[in-house]
Parts: structure tokens; C-alpha cells; sequence
């Protein structure tokens, strides 16, 4: 899983978001000079698209039209893929080591609420990561 | 002989609670509780007078007036209603940033006669954001407005203001009575609010004609989200108002009818109990029974009794003297410690002072009460309720507005609130 999509800290916000929609991905690891320093899940850079006062009054959403929707996008522009982590509650990074059990991973999962931990080895290195379907298709008997 | 009198020590207490509440160095239901407590344990006052003494206690009236009127608008928030109408003026400005700026005021001071004023900019707030990104328009002198003409708008009706329902149940005004005797301030209030926005807030209307079409395409209909709520709401709404207008007739109290109201929309509705009572402020509640017997306990002891005879001794009895006495010092420590409970400290002492008056006289006395509390609100961020809520959202939306940006118009706005209650006054009461 060492090949699992990743972004540099300082990558445009737009390649990190293409990068989760074009894969089909929950959640990227975001790494600072090769060494993996969060999680990005989709559902916080979706938080970055919505402007917090149609977050906390839903129901302003429905008086736009889809061109305003197509547009949401435009906020990416410009953008790091920090500025994704920092907006909003960082997700703590779940990090379990290679030999961690199962049980140890989802523990690490759900404490984070994170729908993917990433694998790091004694070094310090990325080795790879595990998302929460994953997780929950070897837990099923 | 005793250490301490009962004044001396009901006085401490309550300057104490006074400072915990101004400071929240701890949480002012603890401290009005706690005052409360302390009040009763040491004999300052008992049972009796706390719970059952118009003068002395609780003033029910006003906690079920307020605990009323949240069920109906903790429903009628829900409808939409509000946002389909600043959207809707949006588009009747047809993007143009001064009309909007004045009609979203004119939505506001409306609703917040109607409503209470934190319910009104919580709703407005956010679509006036989405409006002002629309039009590529800096978002807060929008807000700023909008706080003004709430406080201003909600100065105009019995329940415009929890100010006003504590001085309609203390001095038994209708709410006609406020109708009649503050409603047409509040308009010309609000009125001269929006020329001064014009002027102090012209460098905010700079609008790109291109950016008119993504406000037009907004769609005001689709914000209603439930058509049939948004009908009983309002019917319900009528009625109370209605039942309000019609006291000297049916002779049912304020708080009876805001009860029946949420009764009946609870009934009619789809709304479940949970729901309904789910909006209910019980800590502003709460907040009022400790406040109610902690100043009954003032009168119990004689402090406002006392206080009541310097201050009239100091007026020499005359009457505009008195009016402007309690308008200006009213303007002053409202900007700086909550309304709420300086209008219940000065309810009792306005209450003598009225007593005191030429037969007929008095009632101005309460005018100016309610004037100088509910207008003074304006002058610092920190004033009012509303000014706290539009202040904490607007940093939550990334646009902060801080403590000087808001007092520096907020202050202008007071001064000239506070001249043209002073000729309001002379002209319709003292001349």
C-alpha cells in the first residue's frame, strides 16, 4: 500500500482535491518533506467549499442555482493544500505501526474519526496506509 | 447592635452580583442564583415575597411572556421565513448596495419588533452573508446595520425587547401602550438609522453591476422549507398579536396569550413538544427569577425605597428633570452592563418615582426607562445580546468585526438616538 495518493503540504489544493475525486478516495495523506504529517479527508476539504453560514443554516443552500454549485470550486484557487488542514479542527494523524494489530487500527481509526490510518515504519517512513473499507472488510467474518 | 443592617447587606450582595455578572468571571445564572440563595438564607427576604409578591418576586408575568413567545418563534424560525424575505430584497434592490442595506434594516427592525432580537440577526446574518458574497460586497457594515436598526426596531412593542416586557409588567403598560408611545420613535429611529448608514457606511457601496445576475438567480421560494408550518406560524403569530392589541377588551394578560399562542401552534402543528420546548432560553429564564428576587429583595429592605427618595430629592421633584435624568444615565450604563438587569433594578425606583409624579405624569418616567435601555444597547459591541451574536458569528464566518469597528459607529448612532429622544420627549410629554 506504500503507493496510497499523497500530497505535499505545499501541492495546490485543487491537485489534492482532483486527487481524492478522480481515485475514489475517502481521504489522502498529506506529507511534509516526505514524511507524512496528516490526513485529509474529502469530507474536510467539502467543509472548505461550503462557507460556514450555509453550514449553519442549511436550508440557504437550496436558494442557489447549479451554476453557483459548479462554481464552489473557486475557493480552491490559489490555495495550498495546508490551507485545507488549517481551516477547520485539524483530524488528529492516525498513525499505527506495521506490526499493530487489527484491533490496535480500528481503535486508532475511531479515536481519530479518521477513514484512514497511515502505516509507518520505526524510521519514521510512510509505508503504506489503510482505509476504513479496508479495515472493515477483514473484521467481517 | 447588629454588625451589619439588612440594606447594608442586601446592598453588598447585590453590587456584588452586580460586578460578577458585568465581569463573567462567573456564570451570571450562578451569580443571580447564588444572590438569590444568599438573599433568602440570610432573611433579606423569604418565600412569600419571592415567589408569590407581584412587587417583591417573581414576576411571572414576564417569564411566561418570554418562555411564550420562544415556543412561537423557535417555530417560526424554522419556516424560513426570514431568509426568503431578505433574499427577496435582495433582489428588489436588484443588487444595489444602499437600497439593500436598507431594506435588510427596515426586515430587521420589523422582525425584531416582532420577534426578540438575538432570534432576528441569528436568521439574518447568515443570508446577509451569502448576499454580500454574491455581490462582492464587504459584509460587515451589512451587519453592523442590521445590529443597529434590531435594537432600535425592537424598542417599538412590548415584546421587541425583554426590557420592554419587564417595564409593561412592572408599570402595567399594554402592549397598545408601547405601540402607541414608543412605536413611532422606533420608526423615525429607524428611519434616521438609515440616512446615518447612508453616510457613515458610503464607502461600502461600491457594487460591480456584472455581479447583479448570481444575486437574481437566488431563489427565494426554495428557502421556504415547509410552506404549511410557515402558514400556522404566522396565523398563530396574527392571532397573538391580535389577543396583545385587544387586552382592554379580552383582558387576558401578555403572558396568558403568548402561552395560548404556543399552545395552539403546538397543537395545530406537526411540531413535536421536544421540538417546541427545544428553543426555550431556560437559562435566560432562570437568569430572571434569581435577578426578580434578588431586587425584591432591595425593596424588602428598603434600599430603592430609599434610593428612590434621594433621587427625587435630587430632581427636586420636577418632573423633566427626572424624564432626562433616567433617559441619560439609562443611554449610559446600557452600553456598558446587560439591560436586562438594570431595567429590573430601576423598575422599583422608576415605579416610586412614578408614584411620586403629578397625577397622570408619570407614565414618561417609563418611556425614558425603556428609551435610554433599549436605544443604548447601540453604543458598545458589548451592549446588547444581539450585538454579541452578530459579533461572534461574523468571527465565525471569517469576517470579525472588532470591539472598536462596531463602538465607533455604534457610538455616533447613540448620540444621535440620544438627541432625538430628548426632543422626542420634550414634544410629546413635557412641552
Amino acid at each position: 500500500m506504500a503507493d496510497y495518493p499523497s500530497c505535499d503540504v505545499n501541492d495546490p489544493a485543487v491537485e489534492a482535491t482532483r486527487l481524492i475525486a478522480e481515485n475514489l478516495r475517502p481521504a489522502i495523506v498529506v506529507v511534509d518533506q516526505g514524511r507524512p504529517v496528516a490526513v485529509l479527508p474529502a469530507s474536510q476539504v467539502v467543509n472548505f467549499l461550503v462557507p460556514r453560514y450555509l453550514q449553519e443554516d442549511p436550508a440557504l443552500a437550496r436558494a442557489y442555482d447549479e451554476a453557483a454549485g459548479d462554481a464552489a470550486a473557486g475557493v480552491l484557487v490559489g490555495r495550498r493544500v495546508g490551507d485545507l488542514l488549517s481551516t477547520t479542527s485539524r483530524t488528529p494523524m492516525p498513525v499505527v505501526h506495521p506490526e499493530a494489530t487489527l484491533m490496535e487500527c480500528a481503535a486508532q481509526m475511531a479515536r481519530a474519526h479518521s477513514p484512514l490510518i497511515i502505516v509507518v515504519g520505526h524510521d519514521g517512513t510512510t509505508q503504506g496506509a489503510i482505509t476504513a473499507a479496508r479495515l472493515l472488510a477483514a473484521v467481517l467474518p | 447592635m447588629e454588625l451589619f443592617s439588612a440594606e447594608t447587606l442586601a446592598l453588598v450582595i447585590f453590587i456584588g452580583a452586580y460586578v460578577l455578572i458585568a465581569t463573567e468571571w462567573i456564570h451570571r445564572v450562578a451569580v443571580a442564583l447564588g444572590g438569590a440563595a444568599l438573599m433568602l438564607a440570610l432573611g433579606l427576604t423569604d418565600a412569600e415575597a419571592a415567589f408569590f409578591s407581584h412587587e417583591t418576586g417573581i414576576d411571572w408575568n414576564v417569564i411566561f411572556l418570554l418562555l411564550g413567545m420562544m415556543v412561537i418563534v423557535g417555530v417560526i424560525k424554522t419556516t424560513g421565513l426570514f431568509e426568503a424575505m431578505a433574499i427577496a430584497a435582495a433582489k428588489r434592490a436588484r443588487g444595489r448596495p444602499f437600497p439593500l442595506m436598507a431594506l435588510l434594516m427596515l426586515i430587521t427592525a420589523v422582525a425584531s419588533a416582532l420577534l426578540d432580537n438575538v432570534t432576528t440577526v441569528l436568521l439574518i446574518a447568515p443570508v446577509t452573508f451569502l448576499v454580500c458574497e454574491r455581490l462582492g460586497l464587504r459584509v460587515t457594515p451589512y451587519l453592523i446595520a442590521e445590529v443597529l436598526a434590531s435594537n432600535t426596531g425592537g424598542m417599538g412593542t412590548l415584546i421587541g425587547d425583554p426590557p420592554n416586557i419587564i417595564i409593561g409588567s412592572r408599570a402595567d403598560l399594554s402592549f397598545n401602550d408601547f405601540l402607541v408611545h414608543l412605536g413611532p420613535l422606533a420608526i423615525i429611529m429607524t428611519l434616521v438609522l438609515i440616512v446615518m448608514a447612508r453616510v457613515m457606511f458610503r464607502d461600502a457601496f461600491v457594487s460591480d453591476p456584472e455581479k447583479v445576475a448570481a444575486v437574481m438567480a437566488l431563489s427565494e421560494r426554495d428557502v421556504i422549507r415547509n410552506p404549511r408550518l410557515l402558514i400556522q406560524s404566522l396565523a398563530v403569530l396574527a392571532l397573538v398579536l391580535v389577543a396583545f392589541a385587544t387586552h382592554s377588551v379580552l383582558h387576558y394578560e401578555p403572558s396568558v396569550v403568548a402561552l395560548l399562542g404556543a399552545g395552539l401552534l403546538v397543537l395545530i402543528s406537526r411540531v413535536t413538544v421536544q421540538d417546541a420546548l427545544a428553543d426555550i432560553e431556560w437559562e435566560t429564564l432562570v437568569f430572571f427569577m434569581g435577578l426578580f428576587i434578588m431586587v425584591g429583595s432591595l425593596v424588602e429592605t428598603g434600599v430603592i425605597g430609599r434610593f428612590a427618595d434621594w433621587l427625587g430629592a435630587q430632581t427636586g421633584g420636577n418632573l423633566p428633570v427626572a424624564v432626562y435624568a433616567i433617559l441619560f444615565v439609562s443611554f449610559l450604563l446600557s452600553g456598558v452592563i446587560d439591560n436586562i438587569p438594570y431595567v429590573a433594578t430601576m423598575a422599583p425606583v422608576v415605579a416610586a418615582l412614578a408614584a411620586d409624579a403629578p397625577a397622570g405624569q408619570g407614565e414618561v418616567l417609563w418611556w425614558a426607562l425603556a428609551i435610554g435601555a433599549d436605544l443604548g444597547g447601540n453604543s458598545t459591541a458589548v451592549g446588547a445580546s444581539a450585538n454579541v451574536v452578530v459579533i461572534g458569528m461574523a468571527a465565525r464566518y471569517g469576517s470579525p468585526i472588532s470591539f472598536w469597528e462596531f463602538t465607533k459607529y455604534g457610538l455616533v448612532v447613540v448620540t444621535v438616538s440620544a438627541v432625538v429622544s430628548t426632543v422626542w420627549l420634550w414634544f410629546r410629554y413635557l412641552a
